[in-house]
């Protein structure tokens, strides 16, 4: 029962922020970045919505199996790319076998979608908080003459549209839990628009911060919350951290959650347990043994190649549905 | 799950565990935690002081080791104390780097991109441009520590080392000498300018956003001014108007002539008014935009505005 009440949309907004957040460097500049955000949106939007509809006429196999390991590969690069942020900051401490268990192991407790509701709520407030703190220690060192005055040639607005159209599978997910068309509409529009408009306040923030220099930082944002500072504390970015893992939990237990439903097994979809416990053991070795396998590959690419994987997948799952709408629309005319 | 499983589970969990590298991490109380970082030429030689906390004294008391090396370039130097070093060098905690009082845009970018990228600090740091003549290093490391750190504190500095590069071939930075405080323009493929008066560097450095807080001679030291402060633009459609604020101001006449606070106050922004006038033009020479004045003209003046002569405001409040 409390599966049918159970609102993901929060889960999936601190996925979309987590993307943000942990972000190794920023694509583009602000003023083309202002310019192309109604056509990301409206670009983004449209796929996902498109995706939605045709996701319920292309449910073979295969796409159930790609669609599963595109959210596999996901979360393992999610958990190097927070192996990498921590390894920056604190060189040589935490290994990727520490950061997989401080990430994995509440993932226990997330198997349950109604957890996955009701904690991605709290943690979702709580990055809301942390953003205002972050935002709030380092306001005395931004600066709106370190906004670059960039030209909005063909070059600049094509980098800035390349930045913005990432499809993350958040944007993907509502598909496979949509009960209505309103849902299918309206989920993919909110969690466009929160997207891009969160990159382009963060994007605003760091230009703000940084000025030219931004474009050469890595992790920009945890180097600006390392900079900050209150009078209560002298530096932040351990909160920041604290919270980021906590965001890439509850994304990784929504992926798991939708892996499982995608790829079946003992749960179905009207019971509550996302995963049973005899199984997590298996997805927590597979977990690792992926994070292993990639740990030497350059992040920045295989993110790269994930993006592009993503709207591949898209674009195969939204040719599908239209060549099955077109073919029934002729059979309905014989 | 079953016997077979759970033992298949666990071999796999010991193999990652092995290739993950488990246990090969430090404790903390193994590492050498740097607060400063000074850097110095010497002829063609680069020298490399770390100031580290000495953790071997007893609870309660606090002081500090100095570790150096030499090398031909800045990295080698850092490498070279660094392995002097008895433990890892931690870096997160670094408040303070001071450069050659000589180095020009080119050794300055680049040392900061070295401290970004090697040593990885915590960015919330003060960097000095430092006349070394004054102080012998690594003898008065220490000592040196303590002074620009309530130097820092004094003269509400706001630097850090993301500001060497918010543009793109410019960057200023504060100059420590035995007089006190200066200021310094590095323009890239051009020689460094330093301000070493009082009173028209502490204004460059206000102006810049480095330091909010002034203490300078003033009147061919016949007088004493300290202040805080705080700037605001306020650019129109044909010209710039810089509105500098001097609040909690403080006036001492130095010359026992006893003149009135007035006369004082309008000494004081005369001489900011040339000061602002000669610091325009020193920027005109170098052909740089220390005050971030095509910001402004960009986004507000009108594009037949060609160079915008920003107009200084001086505002005393005591």
């Amino acid at each position: 029962m409390k599966r049918e009440k159970a609102d993901l949309f929060p889960a999936l907004l601190i996925g979309l922020m987590a993307n943000v957040f942990l972000k190794g460097q920023t694509s583009y500049w602000v003023r083309p970045g202002v310019v192309t955000a109604p056509l990301s949106i409206l670009l983004l939007a449209m796929v996902a919505y498109a995706f939605s509809c045709c996701w319920n006429t292309g449910t073979q196999g295969f796409l159930r199996w790609g669609f599963a390991a595109l959210l596999a590969v996901g979360s393992a690069l999610e958990l190097l790319r927070l192996w990498q942020l921590f390894d920056c900051v604190y060189a040589n401490s935490v290994g990727l076998l520490g950061v997989c268990f401080t990430v994995l192991v509440p993932v226990i407790y997330l198997r349950r979608v109604s957890s996955i509701a009701q904690t991605s709520n709290v943690v979702f407030w709580l990055l809301v908080g942390a953003a205002a703190l972050l935002l709030v220690s380092v306001l005395d060192r931004l600066r709106v003459v370190n906004l670059q005055t960039v030209p909005l040639a063909g070059t600049t607005l094509q980098e800035a549209l390349t930045g913005q159209l990432t499809l993350y599978p958040e944007l993907l997910l509502p598909a496979l839990w949509a009960s209505s068309r309103s849902k299918k509409i309206d989920h993919p529009a909110r969690l466009a628009v929160a997207v891009v408009g969160l990159d382009l306040a963060i994007h605003l923030l760091l230009e703000l911060f940084f000025g030219a220099a931004m474009p050469g930082h890595d992790n920009p944002v945890h180097t600006a919350a390392q900079t900050g500072a209150l009078s209560v504390f002298n530096r932040l970015e351990w909160l920041q951290l604290v919270l980021w893992s906590a965001a890439v939990s509850v994304k990784l237990a929504l992926y798991l959650y939708a892996a499982v439903r995608l790829v079946g097994g003992r749960t179905g979809t009207t019971e509550n347990n996302a995963v049973g416990l005899d199984r997590f053991p298996l997805y927590f070795v597979v977990m690792l043994l992926l994070c292993v396998g990639m740990r030497k590959m350059d992040l920045g690419r295989t993110l790269v190649w994930h993006n592009l994987a993503c709207w591949t997948f898209a674009g195969l799952v939204i040719g599908k549905g239209v060549v099955e709408w077109v073919l029934s629309k002729q059979r309905f005319a014989r | 799950m079953g016997p077979f499983k759970a033992a298949v589970c666990s071999i796999t969990a010991c193999v990652c565990l092995s290739l993950t590298g488990c246990g090969q991490q430090q404790t903390l109380a193994q590492r050498e935690i740097v607060r400063a970082v000074f850097l110095e030429r010497q002829k063609a030689e680069c020298k490399a002081v770390l100031l580290v906390e000495d953790t071997d004294l007893p609870e309660g008391e606090s002081g500090y080791k100095t570790a150096d090396g030499t090398g031909d370039t800045f990295e080698k130097a850092i490498c070279e104390a660094e392995l002097s070093l008895d433990g890892t060098p931690f870096y997160g905690l670094m408040d303070l780097v001071t450069m050659p009082l000589e180095a020009d845009w080119e050794t300055v970018t680049q040392a900061g991109q070295l401290l970004y990228e090697q040593a990885q600090p915590a960015p919330e740091m003060t960097l000095f441009l430092l006349d070394a003549k004054d102080f012998p290093l690594p003898k008065s490391a220490g000592e040196l520590y303590d002074i620009l750190c309530a130097a820092t504190k004094t003269y509400k500095l706001h630097g850090g080392l993301e500001g060497l590069f918010v543009q793109q071939d410019f960057c200023a930075l504060p100059v420590w000498q035995e007089e006190g405080m200066g200021f310094a323009f590095l323009r890239r493929g051009q020689q460094p300018v330093r301000l070493d008066s009082g009173l028209e560097a502490q204004l460059a450095a206000v102006l810049c956003g480095q330091i909010r807080h002034l203490e300078s001679y003033y009147a061919q030291e016949s007088a004493y001014c300290a202040a805080d402060t705080t700037v605001q633009w306020d650019a129109e459609k044909e010209n710039i108007n810089i509105l500098l604020h001097l609040r909690k101001t403080s006036l001492a006449d130095l010359s026992g002539q006893e003149r009135p606070q007035s006369d004082l106050e309008s000494i004081l922004e005369t001489e900011l008014q040339s000061a602002f006038q000669r610091l325009n033009q020193t920027a005109g020479d170098i052909r740089a935009d220390p005050f971030r004045l095509n910001f402004w003209k960009t986004s507000v003046m009108e594009t037949t505005v060609q160079n915008p002569l920003p107009q200084l405001i001086v505002e005393i409040e005591p």
